[in-house]
């Protein structure tokens, strides 16, 4: 017999939906100062977005635990990985259309990545087996 | 043998925090992890790491194999 599963804890709910708002809210914003007549100010809001969202993230780490936890680490893990192939699919189709269409040399730089994609996931494999891990 | 990983672990993670008087955030607190790990331990929508379950074990004062049950056995 499963463990009954409580429903959804709705504070993360919330929390996740406030930050795909502010994300959107932020796109927004670069978007209209970009059509100003000073589009440098969208610099200067990335980089107090970003410092500020660091900072946020630090203090709350140190006193939930919430990023940092084993689960969190697992997650991320997990994330790493679909984003992993995500970005391998997408280099591929990338050089095989280039090369398709603008030839082998226009597509090299594309199979530079790939290669670094590989040989960075052959590299860390061989690596951790070598450990012993 | 191997050992079949797609088993449901149950675990008595709740019952025994509710007896304890505790918290889901205090007994988060006395982990080191968060508030949300211990709830999804509890409904079971994550199992965790060995060395989790022994700390839980511990600060129960249970053998580990009390705590967390392989639904399947």
């Amino acid at each position: 017999m499963m463990t009954p599963r409580d429903p959804v804890d709705r504070a993360t709910q919330r929390s996740i939906l406030a930050t795909a708002a502010g994300a959107a809210v932020f796109v927004a914003a670069l978007l209209a100062i970009g059509s100003t007549s000073r589009p440098q100010l969208g610099l200067v809001l990335i980089v107090a977005v970003f410092a500020g969202l660091a900072l946020a993230t630090f203090v709350r780490n140190r006193r939930t635990h919430e990023g940092t936890d084993e689960r969190a680490r697992d997650n991320h893990r997990r994330a790493a990985t679909v984003s992993w192939y995500v970005v391998g699919l997408a280099l591929v189709a990338t050089m095989a259309w280039t090369q398709v269409r603008q030839g082998v040399v226009a597509a090299e730089p594309y199979g530079y990545l790939l290669t670094l994609q590989l040989v960075s996931y052959a590299g860390t494999s061989v690596w951790r087996r070598w450990r012993g891990l | 043998m191997g050992v079949k990983q797609t088993c449901h672990v149950r675990n008595e993670v709740r019952r025994l925090r509710e007896s304890s008087d505790l918290s889901q955030g205090q007994l988060a607190q006395a982990m080191g992890v968060s508030r949300q790990t211990i709830n999804s331990i509890e409904t079971g929508r994550y199992t965790p790491s060995l060395p989790l379950a022994l700390a839980l074990a511990r600060y129960f004062a249970r053998p580990v194999e009390e705590i967390f049950h392989d639904d399947t056995a």
